[in-house]
């Protein structure tokens, strides 16, 4: 593998229900089975995922569930020395500036900080809109221990689209 | 006072609370689509039980995973847990985990910051 090419291991692009989060992490699993880091992936991955299922501006009703369900894309990659787990989905952009500075604490933060953070959000009464509880954001940053990546687009006067990317450096190959 | 049990699945916890001998356990993968839906009866079930029991208790959590929307209704339990032990209730709680998986020994030491009800942190 050329060391700065990316190579693709999984991407879905869709409406993303629970079901397909798990048939997804099932594969996750069994690829990256001997990674030390794969709960941690795994993590950051479910909560990507169930960011897009909760909170997509964009949603398309499901016949299955009847209900409507977030459209998004996740993407999976990797190069020779690190992964990089990927999503993209609409949001709106009433909240563009809400999620920058979520985002910008996140990524000013260390490790200590972050955990002050996250303990600090956990015990706050739930925001009304989120049925998560504030704390995917801290937890992506957490496990990676490197910057959240992160654009917001406009692609409408109503939409912006949010892409995130939080990469994981894999472990020192013996060779 | 009927037990509570609850068959785990691949994104729900098992819930195994035995209201007779007070022993009671939860553990498992936790990623529901909804977990305040799914922790929901398992609350109101502590809830009840914690009024009505008089005996000793012991809590064991031996969680493999649980995403952050879980770990809100965890520290909802824990505050249940709490309550009983400053009330006078006799209650020991045990956070299993892993031997190698530092993300869940760390979860559960940070949990028990603040907490005064005797809590063990456990490796397997």
């Amino acid at each position: 593998m050329d060391s700065r090419e990316n190579n693709i291991i999984l991407t879905f692009k869709g409406a993303l229900s629970q079901e397909i989060l798990v048939e997804m992490g099932d594969i996750l699993r069994t690829k990256l089975i001997l990674d030390k880091q794969i709960k941690k992936i795994f993590a950051v991955f479910v909560e990507m995922a169930q960011n897009i299922m909760h909170y997509s501006a964009e949603r398309d009703f499901s016949e299955k569930e009847q209900k409507e369900i977030g459209v998004g894309i996740v993407l999976f990659t990797q190069n020779k020395s690190q992964y990089f787990i990927t999503s993209g989905n609409l949001v709106n952009s009433s909240i563009c500036e809400r999620l920058k500075l979520k985002l910008d604490r996140v990524n000013e933060l260390d490790s200590e900080g972050l955990k002050q953070l996250y303990k600090e959000q956990l015990t706050k009464p739930q925001e009304n809109e989120s049925r998560g509880a504030g704390l995917g954001f801290i937890d992506m940053a957490r496990k990676s221990s490197n910057k959240i990546i992160y654009s917001l687009k406009e692609v409408s006067n109503e939409h912006h689209f949010l892409e995130l990317t939080i990469t994981f450096n894999k472990d020192v190959i013996k060779e | 006072m009927e037990s509570l049990k609850i068959e785990g699945s691949k994104t729900k916890a098992y819930i195994n609370f035995d209201a007779e001998s007070g022993v009671l356990e939860i553990g498992g993968e936790s990623y529901p689509e909804n977990a305040l839906e799914f922790f929901k009866p398992v609350y109101d079930w502590l809830n009840s039980y914690f009024n009505e029991f008089k005996g000793e208790v012991t809590f064991n959590f031996k969680m493999i995973y649980f995403n952050t929307s879980s770990s809100k209704a965890i520290l909802d339990i824990l505050d249940l847990i709490e309550n009983y032990h400053k009330s006078g209730g006799k209650i020991t709680l045990n956070w299993h985990y892993e031997s190698d998986d530092e993300d869940i020994q760390e979860s559960g030491e940070e949990f028990a910051e603040g907490l005064s009800v005797p809590y063990n942190i456990i490796a397997y």
